[in-house]
């Protein structure tokens, strides 16, 4: 039987059990409220993870997945736990749960060709998806950053700028360029 | 809206795993990043406070004076006695845990102790242990223990990530205001000079020179005429605000925010235009030139010294009355704790709009009247011409910001207004917005770039919802009625929603208004072309 067809039909109980792996990340007494919580606007943490696995779920078990759809559904999770207090290594870890979760649904079955060409095409998706989680985790850390340094400098630039301090580099516009044209042009 | 579990799965949702250690043997994280800066000591100084030299939280030994527990213990029992809430609050919680899950910081983290109920077990817990019979026989068994330096510790991680917005106490079958708990934690930190420089640096600033920002009474001037200058530009009107005026019917005051920061500068200039077009005989103080109270956020001593400036200044300029700006927690100290400290402020006169003839009994004690309110009550009373068209550009949606909303209950007017000025306004889910509304994450003088992933986190559940309105209505404009938002809000939406802006309400009115004698407007007070946005 082909093993995409089988894990389509185990789906709801996989993606379940994914998403409890990525949950038991979080302090116990916090797990049930994200898991049990159904309001999305009361609980984004839990709605968001919820929306995301099952879209996972089904591009990791694909032939081919879309980067796009990769995107989308991992991007709001990873943007969660970028600033969630924990170690990148945990942030991203959670993808890795998906290997042994599909291992054990597929033990019992006889190991044939369909088997083997599935395993090895999933296996390099969780890789892929893994070094996609990499990428979107350092995007969304470099925002941090750069909103950390922006604070400092754009609360005091404005008064700078107002009290004739410094001064911006104008947009140029026509006027503009007939001068720099005029006076510049050659310079070099 | 709070999810109604049907029995068997309230039975499901049961965890009978017993946690691996209890909640008082798990440290705080106070790593690098952790924690805000803490104050230095030449502001501790200015203030006349415990004045303690350079230390970091992340140090191993805070270094606490002697007989620290002592102050504790004395500073604990003063404020039992004095505050008579405090007290019920300490007692009273059964722990049902409705609050358990209101909170953005908990939502947004998942750490246990930022559930109120467990922020507020730190404290209760030596208020047990040192008040009460129950907690000096049975201790733990009474939820009591002993006071040791890592329940400082614990005390300055925790009270130091609650923003005082008063979710949770909207949720407490008692009203107990957990607010109040963490201003009392706060309050006894502060006897051991633990305290935060984002706060106290703005509280120096404010007794020096009179705002959060040390601007001098010169710059503050200059500022403003600079607005005048580009409303000139925008709309070919010229208008000269005086300053320190006495004898004036109004004193306006606004945070300096607004004098100093985008985008709070494009209310400033709305207010301007607003006063200039309906002509109201008002005046700008360079001395009581804040609206806000960082005060609030450190000890109920220094919040009355500073909100006692802007009465001070109002009898000195012998104006009727005081109209405030757009501030967040300006107004719970007006609305909550003004009488008690300051009132009541007998020397002024109710306040009644000179357009209208409304007298706004509301501020019948306090003098002091919300431009929103203000400014519903000219339009319900068609004294403004408006055109919204201009704020077409925008797709709106409202923050109710914490202190307007939940601490006086202003919850309609911003929308009345909004719904006067913009063509395309769109609310938040329900459970998000009003007196449920969501904290920006940053408020409480939490609004300091080193601990910026905790104010992203906890900033989550505001974030969410915008991304809500914006993904269903095309939303890209946040409006709110806080200085604290208007600079909190804005990195918020870059990291969790970047499609959307944030402005203060003035700033869409002043785009709105048509004042008497003005040109054809182009451009928005943001000088962006009108026309290209309606495009």
């Amino acid at each position: 039987m082909d093993p995409v067809t089988i894990l389509k039909e185990k789906q709801p109980k996989l993606v379940e059990k994914w998403i409890a792996a990525l949950i038991s990340t979080y302090p116990a007494e916090s797990a049930n409220f994200f898991i049990d919580t159904k309001d999305p606007f009361a609980n984004p943490v839990g709605a968001t993870i919820k929306r995301s696995i099952p879209l996972l779920f089904n591009e990791v078990i694909k032939e081919k997945m879309d980067p796009v759809k990769v995107n989308e559904a991992l991007d709001p999770v990873i943007r969660l736990r970028a600033v969630q207090e924990m170690s990148p290594s945990k942030a991203v870890s959670f993808i890795f749960a998906i290997k042994h979760l599909i291992r054990k649904e597929l033990e019992g079955l006889p190991r044939d060709k369909k088997i083997e060409s599935f395993l090895s095409v999933f296996l390099s998706n969780v890789d892929a998806l893994m070094l996609a989680a990499i990428d979107i985790y350092v995007q969304c850390r470099d925002k941090v950053y750069s909103l950390r340094i922006n604070q400092a400098k754009e609360s005091v630039k404005k008064l700078l700028i107002k009290k004739e301090l410094m001064c911006d580099i104008p947009d140029i516009n026509t006027e503009l360029q007939t001068v720099i044209n005029k006076h510049c042009t050659g310079v070099l | 809206m709070v999810d109604i579990l049907k029995p068997k799965e309230m039975f499901k949702s049961i965890d009978y795993t017993i946690p691996s250690d209890r909640w008082e043997n798990v440290s705080p994280d106070l790593g690098d990043g952790k924690f805000c800066y803490p104050a230095k000591k030449k502001n501790q100084e200015y203030l006349s406070l415990v004045a303690k030299d350079e230390w970091s939280p992340s140090d191993e030994d805070w270094k606490l004076p002697s007989n620290w527990q002592q102050i504790i213990h004395e500073g604990f029992k003063e404020r039992l006695d004095k505050y008579r809430s405090l007290k019920v609050f300490m007692d009273i919680c059964v722990r049902c845990g409705a609050c358990a899950d209101k909170c953005h910081f908990f939502i947004g983290t998942g750490d246990p102790k930022n559930m109120p109920v467990l922020r507020a077990e730190l404290l209760r817990s030596i208020y047990r242990n040192d008040f009460t019979a129950a907690g000096k026989i049975l201790g733990s068994i009474a939820g009591a223990r002993k006071l040791t330096p890592l329940v400082i510790k614990e005390w300055f991680s925790y009270f130091y990530q609650c923003t005082e917005c008063r979710r949770c106490s909207v949720y407490c079958p008692y009203g107990i205001d957990t607010a109040e708990i963490t201003m009392m934690g706060r309050e006894l930190l502060s006897l051991l000079g633990l305290n935060i420089n984002w706060i106290l640096e703005p509280a120096a600033n404010c007794f020096r020179t009179g705002n959060h920002l040390g601007i001098q009474p010169h710059a503050f001037k200059e500022m403003v005429e600079f607005f005048c200058d580009d409303i000139e530009t925008i709309t070919g009107i010229k208008i000269n605000p005086s300053f320190n005026r006495k004898g004036a019917e109004i004193l306006f005051i606004t945070p300096s925010g607004d004098v100093f920061a985008d985008p709070g500068t494009y209310s400033m200039m709305g207010y301007l235009m607003l006063f200039e077009h309906i002509g109201l005989d008002y005046t700008l103080s360079t001395y009581a030139s804040e609206g806000g109270n960082f005060g609030l956020f450190t000890s109920s001593e220094m919040m009355k010294r500073l909100n006692g400036k802007m009465y001070a200044e109002a009898k000195r300029l012998g104006v009727k009355w005081i109209l405030g700006g757009e501030c967040g927690h300006m107004w719970r100290v007006i609305n909550q704790y003004m009488d008690t400290m300051n009132g009541p402020a007998d020397f002024l006169e109710v306040p009644k709009s000179p357009l209208t003839g409304t007298v706004f009994t509301n501020a019948a004690s306090t003098k002091m009247v919300h431009i929103a309110e203000f400014t519903a009550d000219l339009i319900k009373n068609n004294k403004l011409k408006l055109d919204p068209s201009r704020n077409d550009g925008y797709k709106v949606t409202f923050h109710d910001s914490c202190n307007p909303s939940r601490a006086m209950g202003m919850l309609d007017e911003p929308r009345y207004v909004l719904n006067n000025v913009c063509n395309y306004f769109y609310d938040m889910p329900e459970n998000t917005i009003r007196e449920q509304t969501f904290c920006c994450g940053s408020g409480s003088g939490l609004n300091t770039e080193e601990i910026m992933d905790l104010r992203l986190r906890g900033g989550l559940p505001r974030a969410n919802a915008v991304k809500h309105v914006h993904e269903k209505y095309g939303v890209n404009m946040l409006s709110c009625v806080c200085a604290i938002d208007r600079a909190a809000l804005p990195p918020l939406m870059k990291y969790w929603v970047p499609e959307v802006g944030v402005c203060g309400l003035h700033e869409l009115v002043g785009n709105a208004l048509v004042m008497d004698g003005e040109i054809e407007r182009t451009v928005n007070l943001r000088s962006e072309d009108l026309h290209e946005e309606e495009e």
